[in-house]
């Protein structure tokens, strides 16, 4: 099942690539009912708002500024980004989903669609964040920059957790539990970048962030589907053929 | 007797004495409780290589998905985790006698208690699935990915410039030589018994754990080929005597 079919006006059958079908499923789902990006939207205003309610007399430095960005971005992408892989499970879809697509397509569609969520509210909590906590801007564009690929970085990086605690039981606590750990390497270099952009350390310093963080978002493109093949196909194992051999049923391994 | 277990105990005996032979650190607040390094460093060691044996297993139960690879990671795991715990635990007492704090902030404590708190929700993970072939395939996949981060908060961070400028730990003691020798002697000595020892639990843990499934999957097997579980028809208490 490479490719989905849709005729186009001329009647030509036009082939789409799984993952850009699956990315359009997810955009269509989140269009109906954009529960999604309203309420993780929301907890990243609440957050700002608190962070400015708390520093209202005083004002943060860059390093505690940075940080306290770094960490709001970081708890929204932990609302938002499992929330894509869960609710397919518990809405029972996506056992559906899997007989459509490889596990690889359905993993990059809900990271692309996950990545572009992360963007768009990175974007709302960094502007009014710098409105109402941080101090002066003082290199602009690596503030954005990094703010931006702050977001996305996260996003990938809880796709990954998503995707493992679908099955679980407690699964929306258990989330944020296995995600905290995998993203403490990007919340150090979200700070080391962003405490650059409101005028502390070098310039240098925020380039080498900025390549490590490039780096963190990069490597989950590569690992997810490869964790996504492995957990979602659950017929190639071979000691599974193997216990068939001795004449264990098919019944019998899924009941263990 | 098994010959490991034996180099472990010989190695035991013979570090835990030569532990108590060097003489005292000059340069410590309490000078006795250097000797707290044969433990804290020899820990910490085996704890990494647990980590990379974990990830390694993980890759294979991925792969491959042997009932072996399973039992390896699992025992990888458990054994990473005591370990850190362990590290953890003569970190704090170090921090205690050396600094005046049980926990000084400084950032080496503080990327390795994030280690073992990863351990921790890696054991968390494993014990939120009940069907054992979802449990280790998660088990293994979140394995490989917190290689990366472990990697990272062991090795990296630790020894970054302006993180290493605010540490208190002496993490460049050994690097650089600056180690007496009858320390460094004591410490490779207790880094190997410590090894000996971990990766002989460790074969223990693994056997275990195959037994438990080989005698898992002949249960299942008897279970089904002699019809001998209780019939699940609903069945009167009493005989009921026909009344002519």
């Amino acid at each position: 099942m490479g490719v989905l079919w849709s005729p186009d006006e001329s009647g030509r059958v036009a082939m789409n690539p799984p993952w850009i079908t699956a990315l359009k499923k997810e955009f269509t789902a989140e269009l109906r009912a954009k529960q999604g990006i309203t309420t993780s939207g929301l907890f990243g205003l609440m957050a700002v708002a608190a962070c400015g309610f708390a520093s209202s007399i005083e004002k943060p430095g860059p390093g505690l500024a940075a940080g306290l960005l770094s960490v709001i971005l970081l708890f929204v992408s932990t609302v938002a980004i499992p929330r894509i892989f869960i609710a397919e499970q518990e809405q029972g879809t996506f056992d559906l989903y899997r007989q459509w697509a490889s596990p690889t397509a359905i993993f990059l569609g809900k990271l692309l669609f996950a990545a572009a969520q992360m963007i768009l509210i990175s974007l709302m909590v960094g502007a009014i964040y710098v409105a109402m906590v941080a101090p002066e801007l003082k290199i602009p564009w690596l503030y954005w920059v990094g703010t931006i690929l702050f977001g996305i970085a996260a996003s990938n990086v809880l796709c990954i957790a998503g995707s493992l605690v679908m099955g679980a039981a407690n699964r929306w606590i258990l989330a944020g539990v296995i995600s905290l750990p995998l993203t403490f390497p990007l919340v150090f270099m979200g700070v080391g970048l962003l405490r650059v952009a409101f005028g502390e350390g070098t310039l240098n310093g925020g380039f080498i962030n900025l390549i490590g963080l490039l780096g963190y978002a990069i490597a989950p493109i590569g690992l997810g589907p490869f964790l996504a093949e492995s957990l979602w196909n659950e017929a190639n194992t071979e000691d599974r053929k193997g216990l068939q051999g001795q004449g264990a049923t098919e019944s019998q391994w899924e009941g263990r | 007797m098994n010959p490991r277990l034996l180099i472990a105990g010989l190695l035991g005996v013979v570090m835990t004495g030569y532990i108590y032979s060097v003489p005292d650190a000059r340069l410590f607040r309490d000078p006795a409780m250097a000797r707290i390094l044969f433990t804290h460093v020899p820990s910490a060691f085996v704890a990494s290589i647990f980590f990379v044996v974990a990830a390694w297993a993980g890759l294979q139960v991925l792969g491959k998905g042997r009932v072996l690879h399973r039992a390896r990671l699992h025992a990888a795991v458990e054994l990473g985790a005591l370990f850190a715990g362990f590290t953890m635990a003569t970190g704090i007492l170090f921090s205690r006698v050396q600094w005046g704090e049980w926990w000084h902030n400084d950032p080496r404590q503080t990327s390795f208690l994030i280690v073992l708190l990863s351990y921790l929700a890696l054991l968390g993970l494993r014990g939120a699935f009940s069907d054992p072939e979802k449990r280790d395939k998660t088990t293994a996949a979140y394995a490989v990915a917190l290689l990366l981060p472990a990697i990272f908060l062991t090795f990296i961070y630790p020894r970054l410039p302006h993180v290493a400028q605010q540490s208190f730990h002496p993490s460049t003691t050994i690097p650089k030589g600056e180690l007496d020798t009858a320390y460094q002697i004591g410490l490779w000595g207790n880094v190997t018994a410590f090894l000996v020892l971990a990766f002989f639990v460790y074969g223990l843990r693994v056997r275990q754990e195959l037994h438990s499934r080989a005698l898992e999957n002949l249960d299942d097997h008897l279970a089904d080929s002699h019809h001998d579980s209780p019939d699940s028809r609903v069945r009167r208490p009493v005989a009921v005597r026909r009344e002519d």
